[in-house]
């Protein structure tokens, strides 16, 4: 079943075109990895997907809701419960905590202090950062600090999580481990997945891969295994952890 | 999102962009300082003078009148809240010559009541002519002093509060422009993570208002050195001016902070110029600006 689909979409910054006429579908609960050359377009499009920026013409369909077309109240409606953010360099607010920034969410959609705790503790023992919720950003390393951003994503357990670069500035220990998270997670409680990354490493995990060059986007389905797995995931959907 | 939440989100921002935030409180706080400190000086000076003034008359108000109706005189006397008064052997000889029998003489227990007589307000009213009717005050000049601080207040004081509320919601608009844009990323951040457009504004307004409430605290401590020095430089030869014009009063030290109505509305106008400021720019926080600044990132 197709969660997101993009039809005919054009994008033009002025003079500049940066997408001409993209067709694109995303199966739920597939890990979904944008490729392409820096400046090639990644993060628009899955600026585009999240509704962050507005495509020229075309339409956006996330989960049968049209992208463009989302009143005030539904777009944040569309945040809180359709899409997970993780911005490139682990964006956390550096005066909270990482318990605070996980939460943060939840209290902008009115969850009980004492739930969007235990859901964050959850979440936080399940990305092994439990130990590290009450230092603020700047205290713990690139690879904790990653993770919580996925547990941040993840608080109110969106059905899409869109990541940018999100191994960026990790070695390649804590890369494999938060590719590996983001998989796990893919698997445990069905969330799609879709990484903008340049890195070869995260096609290991990929069951589509879509590639953008020179404002085409062509898209393919990937190895064997991780589509299997992609299947066990789908048929498997576990909401709660 | 609770207030404690809302607060601790709008803090953040007052701890992110901690120097500018400390040069708007500084910059508006200096700006409404010193006419917080001109208010409070005047109304002390006012309140001192008003003081020497009532107590050589042991607080009453004689004014005499003239006019071709003296019955008119008389009414009007009555109106006010007034008695016609005559005057003793002693008065007589302080003001030193023979009062002409048409002369009427009025005596006010209100200062505001004799105001409103003096002021002749109600020339059309009762048709007459405010150039004929004259109206002296006699023994002290509660009325000068009065009509003086109150014409400072109009002509000077008013007009440049309104001007400076304007600065500082210049300077307020401007601060808040500046911190829109360079927030972009973190506009962006909470409408991702379901901060609604609402709940946006309130964390940038709820900012707003500590940088005002800083400020005012800031303008309020400052006017009170600034009129703590002024009482200290002044207080000498205000007593020599003061025991000289109103002999018979008895002397106290004279302390120039007053405070009065006006500087209510001077703090309650560094308050308005938050939601001025923040409607200047809240035009800034529509989706389509953020995602023209998340392009310009």
């Amino acid at each position: 079943m197709e969660i997101i689909q993009l039809q005919n979409i054009k994008k033009h910054y002025g003079e500049k075109v940066v997408f001409q006429d993209v067709n694109l579908n995303i199966s739920a609960g597939f890990f979904t990895v944008l490729r392409g050359e820096s400046g090639a377009g990644k993060s628009t499009l899955l600026n585009l997907i999240g509704g962050l920026e507005m495509p020229t013409s075309g339409q956006i369909i996330v989960d049968g809701k049209d992208v463009g077309n989302l009143t005030a109240k539904d777009r944040t409606n569309f945040y809180r419960h359709e899409i997970g953010i993780i911005f490139q360099g682990s964006y956390l607010q550096p005066q909270f905590t990482l318990l605070e920034n996980i939460t943060l969410p939840g209290v902008f959609a009115g969850m009980p202090e004492a739930e969007r705790k235990t859901r964050a503790e959850q979440l936080a023992q399940m990305l092994g950062i439990s130990d590290n919720l009450k230092y603020l950003p700047k205290e713990v390393s690139g690879g904790q600090a990653e993770r919580a951003c996925i547990a941040r994503a993840l608080l109110l357990s969106p059905k899409i999580i869109l990541a940018d670069e999100p191994t960026s500035n990790l070695d390649e220990d804590n890369a494999k481990t938060v590719l590996e998270i983001l998989n796990y997670v893919r698997q445990q409680m069905g969330v799609t997945i879709i990484i903008a990354s340049h890195s070869r490493d995260v096609l290991e995990f990929a069951t589509q891969v879509v590639t953008v060059r020179g404002g085409i986007v062509t898209s393919e389905l990937s190895n064997t295994a991780a589509m299997q797995d992609n299947q066990k995931a789908t048929n498997d959907v576990q909401r709660t952890i | 999102m609770t207030f404690k939440e809302l607060f601790r989100l709008s803090h953040r921002e007052f701890t992110v962009y901690k120097t500018r935030s400390r040069a708007t409180i500084v910059t508006i706080g200096i700006l409404f300082g010193v006419l917080l400190a001109a208010l409070l000086i005047f109304q002390g000076l006012e309140n001192t003078t008003l003081k020497y003034a009532k107590d050589a008359t042991n607080g009453e108000v004689y004014l005499a009148s003239s006019y071709d109706k003296a019955s008119l005189v008389s009414d009007r006397i009555q109106k006010f809240g007034g008695v016609v008064a005559t005057l003793n052997d002693e008065q007589k000889a302080e003001i030193g010559e023979e009062i002409p029998e048409s002369v009427i003489i009025a005596k006010f227990s209100s200062l505001d009541k004799a105001y409103e007589y003096y002021s002749k307000s109600d020339k059309k009213d009762l048709h007459y002519n405010s150039d004929d009717y004259q109206i002296v005050e006699l023994f002290s000049n509660q009325i000068g002093v009065y009509k003086y601080f109150r014409d400072k207040n109009k002509d000077f004081i008013r007009p440049i509060s309104l001007v400076l509320v304007a600065v500082s919601a210049f300077i307020l608009a401007f601060t808040m422009a500046h911190l829109i844009a360079s927030s972009t990323k973190t506009f962006v951040l909470y409408r991702s993570i379901g901060a609604s457009k609402g709940q946006l504004l309130l964390i940038y307004f709820a900012y707003l208002l500590e940088l005002c409430v800083w400020a005012a605290i800031f303008a309020i401590a400052l006017a009170l050195v600034l009129a703590g020095i002024a009482t200290a430089v002044c207080w000498k030869q205000l007593l020599i001016q003061l025991a000289t014009i109103y002999p018979s009063a008895p002397n106290f030290w004279p302390i120039l902070i007053g405070v009065n109505l006006q500087c209510v509305e001077v703090i309650l106008c560094m308050f308005l110029a938050a939601p001025v400021s923040f409607l200047l720019c809240l035009d800034q926080f529509s989706s389509k600006k953020i995602a023209q600044k998340l392009k310009g990132d």
